[in-house]
């Protein structure tokens, strides 16, 4: 798939160029709003949003080889925003996840178990600083390395890895582990 | 004790295996469905023009060129053809108002372009100590605004050096009133967070540059599925806009939009820039296309209506059992390939390729023995191949929810890129 020729036709509105291209790399896009919101209804509504920006902006951007990075930023910068419209609404529900996880602990059944684990870890991402969480989801999480989310975010490496680093030893100490690692 | 390295490789694979689901593309499609692009506000234009003639006094015959000479100088990169061309003849005006943006970023406004289709911006960022890069890269001004103005941008454009010590830009937008006498650029900056600014100007509206071309067209073509009104022609040496109106059922099938629709002065095509379409209350969709800008002195103007969708009336069947990736199906005069033919417990699957200019319409599958017909519920995994000679060639898989055992495919007809060839003449 020509990537560049996509993206100039999709500059010229052609939508069905636009969407072409996120199709090319759908369960990628899928994957990451589905590890920011955690369900698949929140997940669909992220991608809805950010193809209509995506339409709406795509003229400002200028180097056609980083769609690819330009929008995966635009998809996180909606899944923070049901998020934060979800936070307004959704303290009892919260509060409900955090009675299922102390059941599920309990519960033999295998799905739940995994599930939980799920909500586990987002409930303790939730602790984190939004930037260590982010970096975390992307790379321990989406497996990304350090160089793709320096891209996506915007930021040097170096302050990848800080946010990493900081942000597990965070977590270590949450779960009563050691923090021995180097880095 | 449990270690957090190991939970977020459990999780890790858990969001491996998760899949898009289907339901995807669909959902994105009738977003992106309901997004029209914003049209100028016509009626602003307009009465530009009239002030014009009125205030200023001018005729056809007003030499544009004698009356300015100043050039914005370093856009040559960003900028082409007649807007390349009218920076050349000094025809836009200088403005040379500045902003601090922080402790080393400059923003500088050059000039402005303005015809009766569009007011463009010429400005440049400046930062010595080269900061300019990833977080000046989304600068965006957005907003135009001044008395009885008020106008978002339409497009923009902009370039940094090697070492990111400036940005040129430019930023589109509908003209102002021709009764603003200072404008107003707002400005967002979006990196970490979003920043918003503005920056006020004074503004001559009578340095527009005139249009050498304003007059009406009301010519309407028939098409397959509908009709296209040509309303109007506006140009200058700057830039040409066509509008009218459309209502045709089936032009959003194929993605051609108004790409063949040529505009032909004294024999020469000139170059199409872009377009845009916005459905009206009417239930018709407005129309507008944007063209390089026209010369002083011409005596044709065509519209040439080379092509755009049609329909074509099929009722094709298929026998499924004769063919194979190999055997090219003629499908009303445009070829098409069956890859795939798969047989489910709860659906049939059918896997095609063909070129990307037509798009099947009322398609069924059914099974001679019990005679029963099935229509397409929907399809499904669209991608581009590449071919050895270079071409592209679109697959997708068509699902019939059906049990039968079919063996014919049936095509109703095809939206299809027709060749109409024909010509309108507007002077």
């Amino acid at each position: 798939m020509d990537v560049t020729k996509l993206v100039k036709k999709a500059k010229k509105g052609n939508k069905e160029a636009l969407l072409q291209l996120i199709m090319h790399q759908k369960d990628d896009y899928y994957r990451l709003a589905y590890t920011y919101l955690g369900n698949e209804h929140d997940a669909l509504d992220a991608m809805e949003d950010t193809i209509v920006i995506l339409y709406e902006k795509i003229g400002r951007l200028k180097k056609e080889d980083a769609f690819y990075s330009w929008s995966k930023t635009i998809l996180v910068n909606c899944c923070k925003d049901i998020l934060r419209k979800r936070k307004r609404w959704g303290f009892v529900e919260d509060m409900e996840n955090v009675e299922k996880m102390k059941t599920a602990e309990k519960s033999t059944d295998n799905f739940f178990q995994q599930r939980e684990q799920q909500l586990d870890i987002q409930q303790m991402l939730a602790t984190l600083s939004e930037d260590q969480a982010d970096a975390i989801r992307l790379k321990y999480l989406l497996d990304m390395d350090y160089e793709s989310i320096a891209e996506l975010k915007s930021v040097p490496i170096g302050t990848v890895k800080s946010r990493v680093f900081q942000g597990l030893k965070k977590l270590k100490v949450q779960m009563g582990g050691e923090v021995n690692e180097k880095y | 004790m449990r270690n957090i390295k190991d939970e977020l490789k459990k999780t890790r694979k858990n969001i491996g295996d998760l899949q898009a689901p289907p339901q995807l593309e669909e959902r994105l499609r009738s977003a992106l469905d309901q997004k029209r692009r914003p049209t100028p506000f016509k009626w602003l234009s307009i009465a530009a023009s009239i002030f014009l003639v009125l205030a200023v006094g001018v005729g056809m015959n007003y030499n544009a060129f004698a009356y300015y000479g100043k050039k914005m100088i370093g856009f040559d990169d960003i900028t082409e053809g007649s807007l390349q061309e009218v920076n050349e003849l000094g025809m836009g005006q200088i403005i040379g108002e500045s902003v601090m943006l922080n402790d080393t970023t400059t923003l500088v406004i050059d000039g402005m372009m303005t015809d009766d289709n569009q007011a463009i911006v010429y400005y440049t960022l400046t930062d010595p100590t080269g900061g300019l890069d990833r977080a000046f890269e989304f600068f965006y001004p957005d907003k135009l605004t001044g008395w009885m103005t008020n106008n978002h941008a339409t497009w923009s454009r902009g370039i940094v050096n090697k070492d990111n010590t400036e940005k040129k830009g430019i930023v589109s937008f509908d003209p102002p009133s021709p009764f603003a006498k200072k404008l107003t650029l707002h400005y967002a900056i979006e990196s970490e967070e979003r920043i918003t600014g503005d920056l006020t100007f004074r503004y001559r509206p009578n340095e527009a540059i005139q249009s050498v071309v304003k007059q009406r067209i009301n010519q309407t073509v028939a098409m397959d599925k509908g009709e296209v009104k040509f309303k109007s022609i506006t140009a200058s040496p700057m830039s040409t806009t066509v509008t009218g109106t459309l209502d045709v059922s089936n032009f959003s099938r194929i993605p051609l939009r108004l790409s063949g629709v040529k505009l032909v002065v004294d024999g020469e095509t000139i170059p199409q820039t872009g377009g845009s379409e916005r459905s009206s209350w009417t239930g018709k969709t407005n129309f507008e296309i944007n063209y390089e800008g026209l010369p002083d002195e011409f005596s044709s103007i065509e519209l040439h209506v080379d092509s755009f969708v049609g329909y074509k009336e099929l009722n094709q069947e298929i026998d499924l059992r004769l063919v194979d990736e190999n055997v090219v199906v003629d499908v009303g005069g445009e070829e098409l390939w069956v890859e795939y033919v798969a047989i489910g417990p709860e659906q049939v699957e059918i896997t095609i390729a063909s070129e990307e200019t037509f798009l099947l319409d009322r398609v069924f599958v059914a099974a001679s023995e019990s005679g029963e017909r099935t229509e397409l519920k929907t399809t499904k995994g669209h991608t581009h191949r590449k071919l050895e000679d270079g071409t592209y060639i679109r697959v997708r898989t068509m699902i019939f929810p059906t049990t039968d055992k079919v063996d014919t495919l049936i095509i109703g007809g095809i939206h299809y890129e027709k060749e109409y060839g024909k010509v309108i003449e507007v002077k």
